[in-house]
């Protein structure tokens, strides 16, 4: 039987202070390490297996240690994968539930709701509401592959339900895509609904309050939204809250309705985050058709709209043929670059310079975007032309764009100073 | 940290008892390997892999042996795409499903990350895109719901809370 040689290593890893982070990782101990832990401190510990001759180190007496005893203990541990030694699974459902979570790790949200559906089993390990595992899962492929789900779900959602809700593709959940108005997730009611199904699913807090006398305690804890110059109730949560309050107690009311507010309030407060999170989905998706769209496909250089603060320089003031300079809102300062001419901005008076000529509010753009079906969307000011409203990237970039030709400074007598007007025009009232 | 010549050979024996010798860099691939190795220094003698069959074993030496050069992967290989299986890999992944539960169990029980990585990637594949119908097609499971279960999983699934 041959002997383990085991002491040069195990020394010095007992004079070290703390274990070695090899054997805590495992906890799948070897049967060669039992054996070595209840082996006594053979080698001196002041002798440093640095300095030992490796002849030395060999003749050090190791324990007995024999590989019949390691078969014997094997069976007895408990381990995980002792429970499958003897039964390999055959089957996808049979496979232990750790390694049914790895593979889940590799698939899309979408592809786990389609295992909802296959078996019982499957079922079971991808629906239980409140197992850490399954709620692990989803979140593992939440985050891994949406990008614009990367937020955890609001409170008393689970993580299921939560990207259930969130499947914007889907339209709208109770009239199946024959939704009037903007589809879009109401976090405070947990609906994702377009906006005539809403109204048909929501009451106002006067008629709430007055007509049908739903108590203010009750109204308090429900989330709302405001809509039509009023507080909007969920009505299928007003039933709900109704019939829980019924059938409280009246000691039991006062903690109920403070628990029920809490939970209210925070759901209300969230709310705006997600709804970012939802817009910047549809921004992106929008982005993505206008890459699609356009005939140069240059996918890298598509204007992002983002905050760009157009800087006037002094001399502006004295020469108002001016350049513009651009700087990036991400730090990309390319001031000493003059990027940008534009002939048609021209300022005969300095100080009338207009700032929302220039400067288009990125609000504007991303109602514009989200909104351009609409036919009364905001609209940015008149005076704005196109080309004003952004410096996309890829004049950034350098690449050349036809400037157009200058025109003609304008003639308009109203834009002219008194200085350069005539005594003819104020006495005829023409040239 | 033993000092000891690196390319001595371990010996490995499966489940029924068959040996197998491979490299020490090799038998290092398997983290559980690795860490006993380190614990118990130099010896002749095999050790025993009582979770492993035969064939498994030789099906996960061989893997080791192609990526035995392969660099010790970053912590945080998250980011991965599930799409990004090499040529080889792929090849050898091309075995049935028995034996592809066998290997992940394998992999899992030896803890070889890159082989459990790849294994559970290949069987993610099979499920990606497929319909409910086509998953049960592929692994061979029996559709156990009532039809009225089957509904309401469906109405769960595309509407929030049943609302």
């Amino acid at each position: 039987m041959s002997e383990f040689n085991t002491s040069s290593p195990r020394v010095r890893k007992r004079k070290g202070s703390s274990k070695s982070i090899t054997r805590s990782n495992k906890r799948r101990a070897s049967t060669i390490e039992v054996n070595v832990k209840q082996e006594p401190i053979a080698a001196s510990p002041i002798l440093s297996p640095k300095e030992l001759p490796k002849s030395i180190v060999t003749e050090i007496p190791s324990p007995q240690v024999t590989l019949p005893n390691d078969q014997l203990r094997q069976p007895t541990r408990p381990n995980l994968e002792t429970q499958f030694n003897h039964s390999f699974p055959k089957n996808f459902t049979m496979i232990p539930n750790e390694i049914f979570a790895q593979i889940c790790a590799h698939l899309p949200p979408s592809d786990l709701l389609s295992m909802t559906l296959v078996c019982r089993k499957l079922n079971e390990l991808l629906c239980s509401l409140h197992s850490q595992e399954t709620q692990a899962i989803w979140k593992t492929s939440r985050t891994r592959f949406l990008r614009f789900l990367q937020l955890n779900p609001p409170p008393e959602l689970d993580e299921k339900s939560y990207f259930v809700l969130r499947q914007l593709e889907n339209g709208c959940q109770f009239c199946h895509g024959h939704g009037i108005g903007l589809i879009r997730v109401y976090w405070e009611f947990r609906v994702r609904c377009c906006e005539s199904c809403l109204d048909k699913n929501t009451m106002r807090r006067d008629t709430l309050y007055i007509d049908l006398r739903v108590p203010d305690e009750v109204l308090r804890t429900l989330p709302r939204i405001f809509r039509g110059a009023s507080h909007v109730y969920w009505m299928r949560d007003v039933d709900r809250a109704m019939i829980e309050y019924n059938n409280l107690r009246k000691e039991e009311i006062q903690f109920w309705v403070e628990h029920k507010e809490n939970i209210a309030h925070r759901i209300m407060q969230q709310a705006e985050t997600y709804e970012q999170e939802e817009n910047d989905e549809r921004l992106s998706k929008l982005e993505g058709r206008f890459v699609a769209q356009s005939p140069n496909n240059l996918p890298q250089q598509v204007p992002i709209p983002q905050r760009q603060i157009f800087i006037r320089q002094p001399q502006l003031v004295t020469n108002p043929m001016n350049n513009f300079y651009v700087i990036n809102s991400s730090s990309n300062y390319t001031t000493d670059k003059p990027i940008y001419t534009s002939p048609q901005i021209s300022f005969t008076q300095p100080h009338q310079f207009c700032r929302s000529k220039v400067i288009l509010p990125s609000q504007y753009v991303k109602s514009q975007l989200l909104y351009s079906h609409y036919p009364h969307h905001p609209q940015p000011r008149q005076q704005i032309f196109p080309q004003h409203q952004m410096i996309p990237a890829h004049v950034v970039a350098g690449i050349p764009q036809p400037i157009l030709a200058p025109q003609p400074p304008p003639q308009f007598p109203h834009l002219l100073t008194p200085q350069m007007m005539s005594s003819h025009y104020e006495k005829f009232g023409q040239f | 940290m033993t000092g000891a010549p690196e390319q001595r050979n371990v010996k490995l024996t499966s489940s029924e008892g068959t040996e197998f010798k491979v490299e020490r860099d090799v038998a290092e691939k398997s983290v559980l390997l690795k860490n006993m190795l380190e614990d118990v220094g130099e010896s002749d003698m095999a050790i025993p892999l009582p979770n492993v069959t035969g064939p498994i074993l030789q099906k996960v030496i061989e893997y080791c042996i192609h990526h035995r050069d392969d660099p010790v992967p970053a912590h945080d290989d998250d980011t991965k795409k599930t799409d990004d299986i090499d040529d080889w890999d792929a090849e050898f992944c091309k075995v049935d499903q028995g034996t592809l539960y066998e290997l992940i169990l394998a992999s899992n029980y030896l803890d070889i990350k890159p082989l459990l990585d790849l294994t559970c990637k290949t069987v993610a594949n099979m499920i990606k895109g497929k319909s409910p119908e086509e998953i049960r097609k592929t692994f061979n499971i029996a559709n156990d719901f009532t039809p009225e279960e089957e509904e309401q999983v469906r109405r769960e699934n595309e509407w929030c809370e049943g609302r």
